[in-house]
């Protein structure tokens, strides 16, 4: 499979090469005829958690930007896109709202670049009953990984914080983990769980501690994961909230001992530089997609798009990334269809038989898999290490094994 | 806390007149909340079907807070949290045993109003601020608890967690299971809850907190029992808290510990003082300012957190200017009117003078003890 995936990835590369590398600076997106779009705008939605403990709006202002770029490049064959964002505020209920207005009263073809924390689990059975599919940029509960309508772009918190336990496994031997996590509904005992699963199938060995990510004591917790004597310690922690609980590790010496490894949430180009030399080589974490900084062309692209369509205070990270990549596997489904016919119905159909949607910033081409009850089409990664200030990536694309994935991987079978 | 008295109140308590005029708000709640809810279903779109399904279940909790403030003089912050019981209770029966909604409603009210005569203990013996900070530190509590435990969905065990498995939603009544009756069911449960209100301040109960309110030394010297009426009120009004809980639960299928924090019970209290805490419909414009107006923002691009500042320059109105809230000042507005009329209609003021006062004493006498 490894080959098919390179194959892939190549093929990918070559294939946008040659557009992108005669105009490095100009994005390119949909028809890319620079001409704006005038027809009958086509309403699609997106539902991000802003307002609130963090904001992960970035996915959704990046599909915009990708959006704009769009529409003054010809549109969907003439048709603008009327991209309406949605602020969750961190609650369920407001999700529930946004969700009736997009659908019922907007009428939205389709939801992309969703990125919330409990828009999933809220929103998910009403897309279902309504023919509506979410192409979501970034996915962090478990329910985004088990509805039927919904797929994101990422691979999710379980996979990234298990690819990282098995690359610190393989490459230093370690086989006693400790899995620090949020105790969010679904989201950190879940993302734990799958290294406890995956240690007790390979002769390993991994305890959960789950803090409260607003009012926990980062030397307390380090401690209490120090106690169990573990030989490598997993954060699987919003970045805000582990930055504090490394800090401690090092006041403490454990950087030293122990093995430090973070899921994707630890990966942002400013980590390093905040943690300084004592951490030089000490700490790997997961990325959910290529490099931010890589220099390849639709990695390239995703950034000229921002700079072109983006505000500065727009953040140029992994969600933008997923938010970018979202959008332009919409805009390419969408173009396939009759600008005169495009509807929920037609979306939908269009979105669900996407079989190979192709990028380098994706380590395997991305498909939706119609067949299945559930999508994680994202379950390759790459980790990466501190090095003097800046992340060296450590490892090429991997299958995560995790044996939640089963059923994934048997479809991913019939289709190579 | 005392409030400044209005122009035209009768400094002694009026003696409610025998006959079956004094249940007449009770067909009235009913009448004009459902004719209300179903012009709004026929005209509203989805996003505010859904806004104002939620702006129902928070006027049944404003509608406790209003109780207890209203008719007893007592501030309890922590009636948000006693939301969260009964959303707790409500998603935990409905998921351990599957049965008809309705009673899993019942059953979060019940164990709502049994916490709530917990939390009301302390009112026995404390009053005004003391009894306020440690309602508020119970609602500190709360939220301590439920972001460590947090709400069931459908896991087994006694908290009924999920965590590494399928969520599951909980399903709403089978009365209502699309959008606009869901919210019609949501009126008629608030309606039933303030026609409960009204039908004990009717009443023996309601004359007792009457009494308790006028001074404790008075009612007790008239024989009234001091604690069966104080946990009285306390346990109808955590009873409508809980109710609450359970339609928002069923609203979503869902509900999420961080939307319980103990700023939310100060919120509510002070939206019920701005509605308005002694009339029955000062608690529907308690839920339309604590949903409604988040969302009506939030619909025009403006951050719904601007909601709080709105909220806060309200409070300050109403404690200033407008101790009765947004429904005294309607009610105060229709006075005005029917006395505008009626001095037109009936030239010598010698003649209109004695029934408009009565009327009035019989409208903010009860009220207003």
């Amino acid at each position: 499979m490894k080959h098919l995936i390179l194959a892939g990835a190549a093929t990918a590369v070559f294939a946008l090469s040659a557009g992108v590398a005669s105009a490095a600076d100009a994005p390119k997106c949909g028809l890319a005829n620079g001409q704006a779009a005038t027809g009958t705008p086509i309403n699609i939605g997106s539902i991000v958690s802003k307002t609130g403990p963090d904001d992960f709006s970035a996915s959704a202002q990046a599909a915009k930007a990708y959006f704009d770029c769009v529409n003054a490049n010809g549109g969907i064959n003439g048709r603008p896109v009327n991209y309406i964002i949605g602020d969750d505020q961190w609650s369920p209920e407001i999700a529930a709202q946004l969700a009736a207005k997009l659908v019922d009263d907007e009428k939205v073809v389709a939801m992309v670049g969703n990125s919330s924390f409990v828009e999933c689990a809220a929103n998910a059975n009403s897309y279902a009953e309504k023919g509506v599919i979410a192409i979501a940029g970034v996915g962090v509960p478990r329910e985004c990984f088990t509805a039927w309508t919904y797929a994101p772009l990422n691979a999710g918190p379980r996979l990234s914080t298990l690819a990282v336990a098995e690359h610190i496994n393989k490459t230093s031997g370690a086989k006693k983990f400790v899995c620090i996590a949020p105790n969010i509904p679904n989201v950190g005992a879940w993302a734990c769980d799958g290294v406890t699963v995956w240690a007790n199938e390979n002769g390993a060995e991994s305890s959960t501690i789950l803090i409260d990510p607003g009012s926990s004591d980062a030397t307390s917790v380090v401690l209490q994961a120090a106690s169990m004597s573990p030989d490598a310690i997993i954060l699987s922690l919003p970045k805000g909230v582990m930055l504090p609980v490394l800090v401690a590790a090092e006041e403490q010496g454990l950087n030293e001992t122990i093995k430090f490894g973070s899921a994707a949430s630890g990966y942002s180009l400013d980590v390093p530089g905040a943690l300084g030399e004592a951490w030089n080589g000490k700490f790997v974490v997961n990325m959910e997609f290529q490099p931010l900084d890589a220099e390849t062309p639709d990695n390239m692209n995703w950034r000229a798009v921002m700079d072109a369509h983006a505000g500065k205070d727009v953040p140029r990270d992994t969600f933008a990334q997923a938010g970018y990549l979202s959008a332009r596997l919409a805009t390419e489904a969408m173009l396939k269809l009759d600008p005169a016919k495009i509807e929920r119905d037609s979306v939908a159909t269009a979105l669900s038989e996407v079989k190979t949607f192709e990028s380098d910033i994706l380590c395997a081409p991305w498909y939706y898999g119609a067949e299945l009850s559930r999508h994680n089409a994202n379950n390759t990664l790459r980790n990466a290490i501190t090095d003097n200030g800046s992340w060296k990536t450590v490892s090429e694309c991997a299958a995560v094994n995790d044996p939640e994935l089963t059923d994934i991987r048997a479809f991913e079978a019939t289709l190579r | 806390m005392t409030s400044p008295s209005l122009p035209g109140e009768p400094a002694h308590l009026t003696v409610e007149r025998p006959g079956l005029g004094r249940y007449r708000t009770l067909v009235t709640i009913p009448l004009l909340l459902m004719a209300g809810a179903v012009l709004v279903s026929l005209a509203a779109n989805a996003y505010w079907i859904s806004t104002l399904t939620s702006a129902a279940a928070i006027g049944l909790a404003a509608a406790g807070v209003a109780l207890l403030y209203g008719q007893l003089g007592l501030v309890s912050l922590c009636q948000f949290s006693l939301i969260g019981v009964g959303g707790w209770v409500t998603l935990r029966t409905g998921f351990a045993f599957g049965w008809p909604f309705e009673l899993s409603l019942l059953s979060g009210g019940i164990a709502a109003s049994l916490v709530g005569v917990l939390c009301g203990l302390p009112a026995l013996r404390l009053k005004g601020l003391y009894l306020a900070l440690v309602t508020l530190m119970l609602a500190g509590g709360f939220q301590v608890i439920i972001n460590a435990f947090g709400f069931p969905d459908g896991g087994s065990g006694f908290f009924g967690r999920a965590d590494a498995s399928q969520r599951l939603m909980l399903p709403r009544p089978l009365l209502a299971t699309g959008n606009e009756a869901y919210f019609l069911y949501a009126v008629g449960v608030l309606a039933l809850g303030l026609m409960l209100i009204e039908l004990h301040r009717r009443t023996k109960p309601g004359r007792s907190w009457a009494m308790i309110r006028a001074g404790e030394t008075t009612a007790l010297s008239a024989g009234v029992n001091l604690l069966l009426y104080k946990a009285w009120a306390f346990a109808l009004a955590g009873f409508l808290a809980g109710l609450a809980g359970g339609v928002l639960a069923a609203g979503v299928g869902q509900l999420d510990g961080r939307a319980f924090s103990a700023a939310e019970s100060l919120n509510l209290f002070a939206l019920t003082v701005v509605g308005g805490a002694y009339n029955w419909f000062g608690a529907v414009i308690a839920g339309l300012l604590l949903r409604a107006v988040p969302s009506l923002l939030t619909d025009h691009g403006v951050d719904g957190y601007l909601a709080m500042v709105i909220f806060g320059a309200a409070l300050l109105h109403a404690l200033v200017t407008a101790p009765t809230g947004i429904a005294g000042q309607i009610t105060g507005l229709g006075q005005w009117l029917t006395g505008l009329i009626a001095s037109e209609s009936t030239p010598s003021p010698a003649q209109q003078e004695a029934p408009a006062s009565d009327k009035l004493a019989a409208e903010t006498g009860e009220r207003r003890p």
